[in-house]
């Protein structure tokens, strides 16, 4: 289908305002909602994720494929709603307790969002409670950022408080930030670790799938 | 310089005329107004170093790092650098709206605070090689064998960070994100040995190591 490749190539290329019009043109031409998602943007950004992992492409243009990726799930989201499409799993997305920095994972939520997930954005600074009250909503992945040696140890702590819950084998939880490492993640009892947003897609699937 | 920042090769991503190339000049555009660089500075004198603690002034600074590179300073100077707290808030409301711009404009906010501490630095090199005396490898606490939970209230102790408007939190976390303490050895006897990346916690996962830059926000 023509212009669901050129709906893809937009989003690939970073053309917000093109992969809107091709969006809305297919709506006007009676394609599914759940199709163009699928197979434009969901397929668009894996796509882009498969691009930066081979160093093809840098964080900035995966940014600008984000954006408009966004833009164009802002067009079909209502549409999705009537379709009922269903996402492919619930992220709760926080960057731990006591680590005030959020970039990277507003760049997790935003490739997440873009690969189907619903996201459940928790902020900065979120306790341990905060994870549990997610979960205990529907969130089936935890996914935790922090960016600094001294608050790691607080996702330790919030795995610990969802075992405590009894909640840990409802959930899968991911972890990643600058100083986090596999080993890390694997000592604290993580289901998994993302070095980047891309494969932090990639991971969510996995760890559903698993 | 943004486009670095974010792991980017700015000459390959204008040779494909990426959109990337206009957020970076966008981020720019919209970063600059918003910076307002401040430091606070202070040269103490060293009292003593005993069992890893050095003394200086009414305060001290301790840790292997510390001792490792510090031990024959004459005096220290410390220094608390941020560039405010208007491009951070810029970039928290911007992201739901433009996160690539908001990323960019984080990007230069980071390589703007990251100039300001080097600028700090060579000013202290510059005054050290006038004197005839060496100055040590800037140090940061977060670096291997100076914690950031012990270094940051060293070094706020001694030097009035409301004064750069700058605080800290519970965890030893600076606010606005963009600012960086730094302490430099400066003596006849000191030796700059190697870079602080060497030193740094995260040097086993940080992409930006062979950049040279460094990550404070």
């Amino acid at each position: 289908m023509a212009l669901i490749e050129e709906l893809r190539e937009a989003v690939v290329d970073g053309q917000a305002k093109l992969a809107v019009a091709k969006v809305t043109e297919g709506l006007g031409e009676g394609i599914e909602a759940g199709t163009l998602l699928r197979e434009g943007l969901i397929s668009a950004m894996a796509q882009v994720g498969k691009l930066y992992e081979e160093g093809e492409i840098f964080v900035p243009e995966m940014l600008v494929a984000a954006r408009a990726m966004t833009a164009a799930l802002g067009v079909l989201k209502p549409h999705l709603v009537e379709e009922g499409v269903a996402s492919s799993g619930k992220v709760a997305i926080g960057t731990t307790q006591g680590d005030l920095h959020d970039i990277g994972k507003n760049l997790v939520a935003m490739m997440l969002e873009g690969s189907g997930y619903e996201i459940v954005d928790l902020g900065v600074d979120v306790p341990a409670d905060k994870f549990i009250e997610a979960i205990q909503n529907g969130a089936n992945v935890v996914a935790m950022s922090a960016l600094l040696t001294t608050t790691m140890t607080n996702m330790q702590l919030a795995i610990e408080a969802i075992k405590a819950a009894g909640l840990r084998d409802k959930v899968r939880i991911i972890v990643g930030g600058a100083p986090i490492t596999k080993s890390y993640a694997d000592e604290i009892g993580a289901d998994g670790y993302a070095e980047d947003a891309s494969s932090a897609v990639r991971l969510v699937k996995e760890v559903l799938a698993a | 310089m943004v486009l670095r920042t974010l792991g980017a090769d700015p000459e390959v991503v204008r040779r494909r005329r990426s959109p990337a190339v206009k957020v970076a000049e966008q981020a720019v555009a919209t970063g600059r107004p918003l910076l307002a660089p401040v430091v606070v500075t202070d040269t103490f004198a060293v009292e003593e170093l005993r069992h890893e603690r050095l003394r200086i002034g009414p305060g001290h600074l301790s840790g292997p790092l510390v001792a490792e590179h510090l031990h024959a300073a004459r005096a220290v100077v410390l220094a608390i650098c941020s560039i405010g707290p208007d491009l951070e808030e810029a970039v928290s409301s911007l992201f739901a709206d433009d996160p690539a711009l908001a990323l960019g404009l984080d990007a230069f906010g980071s390589a703007a605070v990251d100039l300001l501490g080097q600028a700090m630095c060579q000013i202290v090199d510059e005054r050290a090689e006038a004197a005839g005396e060496h100055t040590s490898v800037p140090l940061s606490p977060g670096l291997v064998g100076w914690p950031v939970s012990s270094g940051q209230h060293q070094i706020f102790a001694l030097l009035d960070g409301a004064l750069a408007g700058v605080r800290l939190t519970e965890g030893s976390m600076m606010v606005p994100k963009k600012s960086t303490s730094i302490a430099i050895g400066v003596g006849a006897e000191v030796a700059h040995a190697g870079e602080s990346c060497d030193y740094c916690s995260m040097a086993a996962t940080c992409r930006y190591r062979q950049e040279h830059l460094s990550h404070h926000g």
